[in-house]
């Protein structure tokens, strides 16, 4: 454990399902580079402050936007500037209307605070327009995170892969006898490529080899 | 995990005993059990929460439910002064220990220690309450009545 960090152990009961929301849930597996490597947030909020102290992540559903959005929060959070710690705030856009919402986040930010928006495209451009620069009038930088690319620096395009895949399920409890690599690329590729919805299906796949075994 | 200067590498972990090895319970039963801190070395715990709680557990939205809470912050009953504790709790009559397909329903106690800093630590123990059955998939569709 970390001096500054979150440790945590379970002693399970039942039968566990490693494709539970519980165990892949925003936070709770690793972000991993398409390739497979660990990623960076501290590179990226770098890379964000010389862009201006504002970037978006880009890619479709389920391709780790949010994941790597939540890193870099925490990652914020735990890196005090100039002795102090940051206010970080994250918001999630679910409609065009909680737009007003992240316009008073930025507002009461202070200076130096960092505004992590998920879903930026409700906004539209108009929204994306009027945040970004009132983010910038109040020294606040803002992450976000889009399906296309919104006119806001680039921080990552983020892709995914059946590798990619594999080394997130490495990192959930043992599968073994419950789902198989075939497994794995089978889903993979009914959710064409989105990795939340390949754990979805995951999830069934083992539920149903733990009836089975049951029967 | 790393090691503060001067102190013992922090490797925090609780070891919980229920009243019954079988760690089973009615529903309405009282849980009686006994924890003990290890691992913190010299740290100063400056917190610890204990609660009982149901939760929901599948691949969706997840739900809980609060049984018990307590929270202790007298620094005579934290480690490393003291480094075990007790307690108790009455459980409700619902819901029970479920396994099911697209949810389960899981009981546990917590115990999270907070150390001077941000750093805290959570350590959970299911355990079952009630005796129902899993969730069987049908052998054979059922047919329509005529």
């Amino acid at each position: 454990m970390r001096d500054d960090a979150t440790g945590r152990e379970s002693v399970p009961g039942g039968e566990v399902n490693p494709f539970a929301t519980k165990y892949t849930r925003l936070g709770a597996v690793e972000p991993l580079e398409e390739d497979g490597r660990t990623f960076d947030p501290a590179a990226v909020l770098a890379r964000l402050e010389s862009a201006g102290g504002c970037g978006v992540f880009v890619g479709p559903h389920g391709s780790g936007k949010s994941t790597r959005l939540e890193a870099c929060a925490r990652a914020a959070e735990d890196t005090p500037r100039a002795g102090l710690s940051r206010a970080v705030r994250r918001v999630r856009l679910r409609r065009r209307w909680d737009l007003w919402g992240t316009l008073r986040a930025v507002l009461g930010m202070p200076a130096g605070g960092l505004v992590c928006v998920d879903s930026l495209e409700q906004a539209g451009r108009v929204g994306t327009f009027c945040l970004t620069r009132l983010a910038r009038l109040r020294g606040v930088e803002l992450l976000a995170t889009c399906h296309t690319p919104c006119g806001l620096p680039v921080m990552a395009m983020c892709h995914t892969s059946l590798e990619l895949l594999k080394r997130v399920v490495e990192q959930l409890p043992p599968h073994a006898g419950l789902v198989s690599q075939q497994d794995l690329a089978d889903a993979f590729s009914a959710a064409n490529g989105n990795i939340r919805d390949a754990l979805f299906e995951l999830y069934d796949r083992a539920e149903t080899a733990r009836s089975r075994q049951r029967s | 995990m790393s090691r503060t200067a001067g102190q013992e590498r922090l490797e925090p972990r609780v070891v919980v005993n229920f009243d019954r090895p079988s760690r089973r319970y009615d529903p309405q039963e009282t849980v009686r059990l006994q924890y003990h801190v290890a691992g913190t070395g010299d740290a100063q715990v400056r917190m610890i929460e204990r609660s009982a709680l149901w939760y929901t557990e599948g691949k969706g939205e997840e739900d809980l439910g609060i049984c018990f809470f307590e929270r202790i912050t007298d620094a005579e009953h934290l480690p490393p002064t003291q480094r075990q504790g007790e307690f108790a709790f009455r459980l409700p009559a619902s819901p029970m220990t479920y396994e099911g397909t697209i949810v389960k329903i899981r009981w546990c106690v917590r115990v999270r220690l907070f150390f001077k800093g941000r750093r805290d630590f959570v350590s959970e123990h299911v355990f079952d309450v009630g005796e129902l059955p899993p969730a069987m998939p049908l052998r054979q569709p059922p047919t329509a009545p005529r």
